[in-house]
């Protein structure tokens, strides 16, 4: 490895396996952000993303030693972890808790040159995260993994446990459904052309 | 659905995923996390160390019965020097008494609460210099509820 050169995601597991805390800590800060995206995104709750990704680490402390290189890149394999602690938080709290831009955790103060279309694009943005969270979760899943978190569709199957064709028809039918939604909440994203690039 | 449908709809959740906000690192998450990291490692260190000192301690209590054997025997009173005791360092987890035989520990908290002084050394820890009769330790609870490791805490 060349000098200043982070070291890749598979080396950190195998030094952490023998004890390294600091390549712990830098596997924590480097894929911290993916996993709690992909927990929000599933779930819709931040509450159960800060836990699941304390969760997903904890299970690395763990389970780092059965991490096999040639079967998965290390970000499929944590976000596998993910959704199965995503999987069992949704059990037990089966109402989830919609994010919502004008709560107080999502009020930023910003200086908007146009506030109605700010507000339009809020209100657009809203509607397509409800629309996601109120897909099946086997939908969920494919769309949050390819499209919001744009893993391939080889890594998509390995954090499933699927087979790529699984995740292929899936995503097929999760937009079908996504497209479907939002045609029913009147949101213009499909019927006028000033929907395009108004998000 | 159309090409053109299918275009808004990527553009659509690339930006939802722009939006996606992550807070910022916490670092008591953090600290909490590394604590457990090195509370794991020492208790996967602990039965490799007492599988690996097992035969030599068996050997000494064979030693040690063959010494007062003699001892009887001969009718010699020879009194061992005391073992050393090494210091610990009271800002360091050491494992909790019978925790190596609990279910491999997977989550847990911190819990903060006072110790008579005169419990530290059951508990593997080295009394501080001090008059308190009680002091402040940071005890590793499981996902099970049962302690894993301890520490003084670095305030006591």
């Amino acid at each position: 490895m060349a000098a200043g050169e982070d070291p890749s995601d598979e080396a950190l597991i195998v030094r952490i396996v023998s004890g390294d805390r600091d390549a712990f800590a830098a596997l924590y800060r480097r894929h911290r952000a993916d996993v709690y995206r992909f927990a929000m995104h599933i779930s819709g709750s931040r509450p159960v993303a800060d836990d699941v990704t304390q969760d997903v680490f904890m299970a690395v402390i763990q389970h780092a030693g059965r991490y096999r290189p040639e079967r998965a890149a290390v970000l499929p394999w944590l976000l596998g972890i993910a959704r199965n602690h995503v999987r069992r938080a949704l059990d037990q709290r089966p109402t989830v808790t919609l994010p919502d831009d004008e709560s107080a955790a999502g009020r930023t103060l910003v200086v908007e040159p146009d506030p109605l279309g700010g507000l339009a694009r809020r209100q657009h943005v809203l509607a397509l995260r409800r629309a996601v969270l109120a897909l099946p979760v086997k939908y969920r899943e494919v769309v949050v993994l390819c499209d919001l978190q744009e893993l391939t569709y080889d890594d998509a199957a390995t954090a499933l446990g699927c087979a790529i064709g699984t995740v292929r028809s899936r995503l097929h039918r999760g937009r079908a459904l996504l497209a479907s939604r939002l045609r029913g909440t009147d949101q213009p994203l499909f019927r006028t052309p000033v929907a395009r690039g108004m998000l | 659905m159309s090409d053109h449908g299918r275009d808004d709809l990527a553009s659509a959740l690339r930006q939802l995923a722009k939006r996606a906000e992550v807070p910022p690192l916490d670092p008591d998450r953090e600290r909490a996390l590394l604590e457990a990291f090195d509370a794991t490692q020492q208790q996967k260190r602990a039965p490799a160390a007492r599988a690996g000192v097992w035969r030599p301690a068996a050997a000494a209590a064979l030693l040690a019965l063959a010494a007062t054997m003699a001892w009887v025997i001969v009718g010699r009173s020879v009194r061992p020097p005391a073992a050393p005791v090494a210091p610990l360092t009271t800002s360091e987890f050491v494992l909790w008494p019978g925790a190596a035989e609990l279910p491999t520990f997977e989550s847990g908290h911190l819990m903060r609460m006072e110790v008579p002084v005169s419990a530290l050394p059951s508990l593997g820890l080295v009394p501080p210099a001090t008059h308190a009769a009680v002091v402040q330790a940071d005890v590793l609870v499981g996902q099970d509820g049962l302690p894993r490791a301890v520490r003084l805490s670095p305030d006591f």
